[in-house]
């Protein structure tokens, strides 16, 4: 039998508990949580630094193997650990709830777990932020609980909605001088407590993908969002059931990714000529890429124009142009000739989702220079490779694809 | 028939162009062969198997012993009579789901009332113990206690495994024959109504769908997005529509967190060695594993070198590593893959020790 409070068997369960997070491994956890709670309530730990570090371990084990565990653990779970969450890369706290959810037959009683859940982190004394927060006229911790109370107090206790919490988050008296990671665990907390309200019976609360033929096409509907599955899927689908290869696939998209081998060159010496002018100035790029737009006495560069596209993605400020008047202007005209007015007050609430960017491409690129689709889909996807590779990661990606049937670019 | 007959109709075939026509004929040819090899008895085996099985097989017998002319025509009489049939038939299902759909609701309601009960009278959490709480409800053809403890399976992501012990294969196909023949199957149904039918198969559906989605939240795609709707109605989805949900989902995943979290089952699926077993089956690599690989070759890859691929995949895919060739993933990925694989296998021997115990 194994001693628990030898130093190896430490690090052996602290090397499992990280395999079982890393890995997600849900089986595991749970073994390991069972394991270690019988030797914790056999007090089979000598040392209370021990006893507490093996107490984390435990809960760790615990949220990944949430949904084998039952209501009373879970509430339990939220109520004393919850903040371990943010030292758990990758977890994915909803989604496990959710497979919680989907087990549970009845609405009525997913939610019940769902409002236990809500009032246990109301009750949490764990530290979320390292920031304090002001309840009324007295500084306290900043404290699960207290940040709810300090949102009800603020925002009200009914649904919040998003343009209300990104104002809270940014302008609050409390938040304001929160750090950039403080202020992204409050907003995890926020947005996790407002799914907590959301009631199962409602659209807006349904677990479950479920997936929709509507006239040919698919649609994805879950928790109130619908989303067609788009063909390039469908295509991807298609292209390896036929007789092409992934390998062909993955030539034919390169190639055509790269496009016109001297029109790129040149594009890349006019990129040159563009940073040294401008130095890095985001207000002479901006002017630059403005004046370029072909009008009465400006004739159409074509090459120049795309080289001030990609100076301002290569820089990272390509999405900056979204608070200047001039091009967000554009988007709203573009946006409103799509027939997309709903889409009008997202926007004003969030210039720099991914959508208005795409928007903006596709008015300059298309509406302006005259490209079509595959042209201008192919700078598109070149301009958010660049940005992606300059921080923005995945978030636009999907935006544009590469039709596999058409063999062309297409934006989403 | 005789093997004149037989002769008569490779001729026929070999004149005709190719297209619809030929083909048919062909398969009454192949038909025709078949039972011209057969035993009397095994004849007559055959036409027992089932009513609809063995019309057909009489009407092709007395359509090959014809003349040409009256084939053509008596032919030309089964088509007609068939569409009526399917016409028929389309019609009552119609009728049927139309009457149907109002009551979906509350049907559905009422069957997670049911499993919500039935959950409470399960018996153990092990999987032997969990399937034999399955084949008790089975044996009771009680649908609510066979959801509540699917549901129970599915959480804890054995399905494939269960889906195996019966004999099918650990994928959509497989959990639809599964629930077809063994939930469905010869269940008795009130007065043998289109509507009762369309209901239960409506019910098990709804199920179906629960039971995807826990797979589908737990990565493992062979057995997610089986079910869609039309309308209030449930229906299986077909492979390519099941395909595009799969890979729609994952597209919404970061591909480091695919290679970490994906084990087998978002891969492949497991064929059944043998019936009534726990044991694993042989592993196959799915379509939709197929293009998870191959759209996401270059990082997955760069996951291994870093020991950051999900150990249990990573296993599990040495064993296809041929049909990872065939998919077109680089030398240097199974290279990769051998090798995290062998880094893996050497534990040091307290971890290895503590887990004995943790798994005792």
């Amino acid at each position: 039998m194994i001693d628990l409070n030898n130093q190896k068997t430490i690090e052996a369960i602290k090397w499992h508990t990280g395999r079982v997070v890393a890995f997600d491994l849900v089986r595991e956890a749970r073994l390991l949580a069972n394991f270690l709670e019988k030797k914790l309530s056999s007090n089979a730990v000598e040392q209370p630094e021990d006893e507490l570090g093996y107490q984390e371990l435990l809960a760790k084990a615990k949220f990944i193997a949430l949904p084998m565990l039952d209501a009373g653990e879970i509430v339990n779970l939220f109520q004393e650990n919850f903040t371990l969450i943010f030292e758990m890369p990758d977890y994915d706290l909803w989604k496990k709830i959710k497979t919680k959810l989907i087990a549970t037959a009845k609405f009525e009683e997913r939610d019940i777990l769902k409002k236990k859940i809500g009032a246990a982190l109301s009750v949490n004394d764990q530290s979320l932020t390292e920031g304090r927060v002001v309840l009324g006229s007295t500084e306290v911790r900043g404290t699960v609980k207290n940040w709810l109370m300090d949102a009800r107090q603020t925002l009200g206790s009914g649904k919040m909605e998003i343009v209300q919490l990104s104002q809270y988050l940014i302008n609050s008296a409390n938040t304001k001088k929160l750090s950039e990671e403080d202020r992204r665990k409050v907003d995890y907390l926020l947005k996790f407590y407002e799914k907590t309200k959301e009631s199962s019976i409602d659209l807006g609360g349904m677990e479950e993908i479920t997936i929709f033929e509507v006239d040919g096409a698919l649609d994805a509907y879950e928790e109130g969002i619908t989303e067609r599955i788009g063909r390039e899927i469908k295509d991807k689908v298609g292209a390896l059931q036929g007789a092409e290869t992934t390998a062909e696939i993955k030539n034919e998209i390169q190639s055509r990714y790269r496009g016109d081998e001297a029109e790129e060159k040149k594009v890349v010496a006019e990129m040159k000529k563009i940073q040294k002018a401008a130095a890095g100035d985001f207000k002479k790029m901006a002017d630059a890429l403005f004046h370029a737009i072909p009008g009465p006495g400006r004739a159409v560069d074509k090459i120049y124009f795309v080289a001030i596209l990609k100076v301002l993605a290569e820089e990272g400020k390509l999405e900056k142009l979204m608070e200047d008047e001039r091009f967000s202007g554009m988007v709203i005209s573009y946006l409103k000739a799509k027939e997309k007015t709903s889409e009008l007050a997202g926007f004003k609430a969030n210039p720099r989702a991914s959508q208005y960017l795409s928007a903006l491409l596709q008015y300059l690129l298309k509406d302006v220079m005259g490209m079509n689709d595959d042209d201008s889909g192919r700078l598109g996807m070149q301009i958010f490779n660049t940005l992606a590779k300059k921080g923005a990661g995945d978030k636009y990606q999907g935006v544009v694809y590469f039709d596999l049937e058409k063999k062309e670019f297409a934006w989403s | 028939m005789d093997e004149n007959n037989i002769k008569e109709l490779e001729e026929k075939i070999k004149n005709l162009p190719k297209g619809k026509e030929r083909d048919l004929w062909q398969k009454v040819l192949e038909e025709a062969r078949r039972f011209e090899v057969m035993s009397d008895k095994e004849i007559a085996d055959e036409l027992k198997k089932s009513e609809e099985e063995a019309a057909l097989a009489k009407e092709q017998l007395k359509i090959l012993a014809m003349s040409e002319a009256d084939r053509e025509k008596e032919l030309a009489g089964v088509k007609a009579d068939v569409a009526r049939k399917k016409e028929k038939a389309e019609k009552e299902w119609e009728e049927a789901m139309a009457a149907i759909t109002p009551v979906l609701v509350e049907e559905d309601v009422i069957r997670r009332d049911g499993e919500a009960r039935m959950d409470k009278t399960i018996t153990g959490t092990k999987t032997e113990e969990l399937l034999e709480n399955l084949k008790l409800f089975l044996a009771k053809k009680d649908l609510a206690g066979v959801g509540a403890v699917l549901k129970r399976l599915a959480v804890v992501g054995e399905i494939g495994m269960i889906l195996n012990y019966f004999g099918y294969q650990s994928n959509v196909s497989g959990l639809h024959q599964f629930l077809n023949e063994i939930v469905i199957g010869d269940r008795p149904v009130r007065g043998g109504a289109a509507y009762d039918n369309l209901l239960l198969q409506q019910k098990v559906y709804a199920l179906e769908q629960d039971i995807s989605s826990l797979a589908a939240n737990q990565n493992d795609w062979t057995l997610a997005f089986a079910v869609g709707r039309k309308g209030r109605a449930w229906h299986e989805l077909e492979e390519n529509d099941h395909l595009a949900a799969v890979l729609w989902a994952v597209e919404k995943i970061k591909p480091e967190v695919a290679a970490r979290h994906f084990g087998p089952a978002a891969y492949g699926y497991f064929i059944p060695r043998e019936k009534e077993t726990l044991a694993a089956g042989d592993f196959e690599l799915s379509l939709e594993g197929k293009l998870i690989l191959a759209f996401n070759a270059k990082i997955f890859e760069k996951q291994l070198n870093e020991k950051d691929f999900n150990p249990a995949a990573a296993e599990i895919l040495l064993k296809v590593e041929n049909e990872l060739r065939d998919v077109g993933l680089p030398e240097s990925f199974i290279t990769a893959l051998k090798k995290y694989f062998e880094e893996i296998k050497n534990k040091p021997d307290t971890v290895e020790e503590v887990w004995q115990e943790i798994r005792s």
